[in-house]
């Protein structure tokens, strides 16, 4: 259900070709080729070690490829370009990446206050993202170790919109949080997805949350991309054994 | 590093300026005498500082600055003009290389190196070995030939003379002395071990007011090693052209103190208590009629005045340390490769022993608080530079990502996430670094840079433990103190986030 059709107008946001990376003796990446469409959310499902995140990293300009070309929005990403370009990417990491030192409140205006924006327009900012995140105001002056665990991430994701990027990267952003406020904020994420419609890209191992939350599910193995489209085309036609494997594990939960 | 430091280049310019000396107006020559660390060195460079200020000109004492080597290197490089030195030290062990033997050649090679040596001051200060009558009198020593029979006696002798060329190595040469583990320590503390019966023989002045007070027997060189040490006065010839006067006031000394004169005088200050100013205050009074007032300080002014002196060493150290620490630490987690190097030479700065850093910074930086100041900064360093480095390299790498991946720069990064998360790491490094200073500055006062070192050095000069104590009690106070700032410093500096969750 949650997965749309693709319409046809649909651009291309992030576009990766030919990418290959390689950490050490192992082959993180196999010549990769990948479209990330504007406006949707693109599920990077795969068990760890399956190269996901370092596709992140490499979207960031965090690493560099040692083939091939990344390029967001039209623009190549490199050393150069790549400190601008994160500023039109927000970032959620597995356990928020918030920084202890730092108030809630610090914390989510962290860059603004960096890029010397106006103090109202922050603060009206604020109120805005607290009310999408469902986060109660007085949580904006506890530090991190304050926090339960659903809460950080909710402050995390309230950072990486601070800015209203055009893109927004997680990487694994419920997979260290205990099944109850897991699911909760499953759900509240797809609210927020859908209510921005901003370019999503989620890596994550688990299958309930690439479903529930992506309009395509792009499944990993070793580095390369087995088969990617919707639930539905997976399910009907794997191009694979690994995928109608790797599915199967659900199927019980339905 | 791109970061610059414009602020701070300009204090370490203005620190440096000062530590050259400070210019005033007065327009009297000075003078600056020095003395070792023995009380008649002390007394007579108190004699020579009033003479000098008897003769117009503003006179300062560079007292107790360790041994030989400080003194002569000090007067070379002109940090003292003149300071009362013994003929046979000359001989043997200042100039001996080329070894000048008579008096003419140490004349010339004084010369060549600018100085100068009065006349004899008229006694003789020689070395000897001596023990109490009682324990000589037990194994029936009246020689040092006898105590090659007695290889079970404890030798205890001063530092020095176990490492001068005129001092231990040769004499046992020259008897056959067999004995083994002879131990260096202070000349003062060798006469208390003396007494109390844990040394047998010791090496003594033969001017010391203990052999007569505690009645030692001194045993015979009856092979004729010891050299004679005939007191001279030590100085500058450069003194004739600054301060002519001075220099003849000085001089007028020659042939006026005898044996048991001095003798007196070391009974004066050591056993009596009186200070070296009045001591000899009351001889120039007796002698040459001149009236010197010795200074009156009180013992409050007097600790209010190391207390600063020590600060001072400290503080100045540590920031100077703070400021070139911090970027090494950096540098150093930045680059494990040649952080391993820059920690490693920091290491073995910091394994150097104290006293033997200050002796190597005399040549470079002549005595005072300027070799004290450099040593201090060297050990401060170690510390800093490794928790700064640690600090850093314990933030876990999903911080580090998440800031690069925010799109914060490098420079707000490191000074808005990075040190404040090491901040801790980084002030413990700090508290160590000032905490060891403390304690370390009181080695200061060899130096001639003062401080809280200095009681404690008359103190143990002098057998006086009320004068050790007001030493060590204000500086074991300070360490306390500097413990309890940067405690409080901790609570200011390290975000309450990080201080709950301390691990």
């Amino acid at each position: 259900m949650p997965c749309r059709p693709v319409p046809v107008y649909c651009l291309t946001m992030i576009r990766l070709s030919g990418i290959g990376k390689v950490f050490g003796s192992l082959t993180a990446l196999h010549e990769l080729d990948l479209d990330l469409l504007q406006g949707r959310t693109t599920a990077l499902l795969g068990p760890s070690g399956c190269g996901k995140s370092t596709i992140l990293r490499i979207i960031l300009g965090l690493i560099e490829p040692e083939q091939g070309r990344v390029e967001v929005d039209g623009t190549r990403v490199t050393a150069a370009t790549a400190p601008g370009l994160r500023r039109r990417m927000g970032t959620v990491i597995q356990s928020g990446g918030l920084f202890p030192h730092l108030t809630g409140r610090e914390n989510v205006t962290l860059l603004p206050r960096h890029l010397r924006l106006d103090p109202q327009r922050i603060e009206s900012r604020l109120q805005e993202l607290l009310g999408l995140t469902r986060l109660p105001p007085s949580l904006l002056d506890r530090y991190p170790h304050e926090v339960s665990g659903g809460q950080a991430q909710r402050l995390a994701l309230m950072r990486a919109l601070m800015l209203d990027p055009d893109i927004l990267l997680l990487d694994e952003p419920l997979a260290a949080l205990d099944p109850l406020v897991r699911a909760e904020l499953r759900d509240d994420l797809g609210t927020i997805f859908r209510k921005l419609g901003k370019t999503v890209v989620l890596v994550t191992h688990d299958l309930v949350e690439a479903v529930e939350l992506g309009d395509t599910i792009v499944l990993m193995r070793e580095g390369r991309v087995v088969q990617e489209g919707g639930l539905k085309d997976l399910r009907a036609h794997p191009s694979d054994p690994f995928v109608t494997r790797f599915l199967g594990a659900w199927r019980g939960l339905e | 590093m791109s970061i610059r430091y414009p602020a701070t280049a300009m204090l370490l310019a203005s620190l440096l300026s000062s530590c050259g000396g400070s210019r005033s107006t007065d327009l009297r020559p000075e003078v600056r005498i020095g003395s070792k660390k023995f009380t008649e060195s002390v007394v007579l460079g108190e004699a020579l500082t009033s003479l000098a200020a008897s003769a117009g000109a503003r006179a300062i004492h560079r007292r107790e600055l360790g041994g030989t080597r400080i003194l002569f290197d000090a007067l070379v490089r002109g940090d003292i003009d003149a300071y009362p030195e013994y003929t046979g030290t000359l001989r043997l062990e200042i100039l001996h290389e080329g070894g000048p033997r008579n008096d003419e050649e140490v004349s010339r090679e004084l010369a060549r190196r600018g100085l100068a040596a009065s006349r004899p001051l008229g006694f003789r200060n020689d070395y000897a070995l001596g023990m109490t009558r009682q324990r000589a009198q037990e194994v029936s020593v009246s020689s040092i030939s006898d105590l090659a029979r007695h290889p079970d006696l404890e030798l205890g002798l001063t530092s020095e003379f176990l490492d001068r060329e005129d001092g231990w190595p040769g004499l046992a040469r020259r008897y056959g002395l067999p004995h083994q583990g002879v131990r260096g320590l202070d000349h003062d503390l060798a006469l208390r071990g003396l007494i109390t019966g844990d040394l047998d023989v010791i090496d003594l002045y033969t001017t010391d007011a203990e052999i007569r007070e505690y009645d030692l027997a001194l045993l015979e060189d009856d092979r004729g090693y010891f050299e004679t040490y005939e007191a001279v006065i030590l100085y500058r010839l450069d003194l004739a052209r600054r301060s002519p006067e001075a220099l003849a006031a000085l001089l007028s000394l020659e042939g006026l103190i005898d044996e048991p004169t001095m003798v007196r005088m070391n009974a004066e200050a050591k056993i009596e208590g009186r200070s070296e100013a009045e001591v000899a205050a009351r001889f120039l009074g007796e002698k040459l009629d001149i009236v010197s007032e010795p200074p009156a300080s009180d013992a409050l002014s007097r600790l209010l005045r190391h207390t600063g002196e020590h600060l001072v060493l400290v503080s100045l150290s540590l920031a100077l340390a703070i400021v070139v620490a911090l970027p090494l630490g950096v540098f150093a987690a930045r680059r494990p490769r040649t952080g391993q190097v820059v920690l490693g030479v920091t290491g073995v700065l910091q394994t150097i022993p104290s006293l033997a850093l200050l002796v190597f910074m005399i040549p470079l930086l002549g005595i005072g608080s300027a070799p004290a100041i450099a040593a201090l900064f060297f050990y401060s360093l170690l510390p800093i530079v490794r928790n700064t480095c640690s600090g850093l390299r314990d933030i876990p790498g999903p911080l580090l990502e998440s800031a690069e991946a925010l799109g914060l720069p490098h420079r707000f990064r490191l000074l808005r996430i990075e040190l404040p998360l090491a901040a801790r790491s980084i002030l413990a490094g700090i508290k160590t670094a000032a905490v060891i200073n403390v304690g370390t500055a009181t080695l200061g006062a060899l130096v001639g840079a003062g401080g809280l070192g200095q009681p404690i050095l008359t103190g143990i000069r002098r057998n006086d433990v009320g004068t050790i104590l007001l030493g060590a009690v204000p500086a074991a106070l300070l360490a306390l103190l500097v413990q309890g700032l940067f405690e409080l410093l901790e609570r200011r500096l390290v975000s309450p986030g990080l201080r709950a969750t301390r691990r």
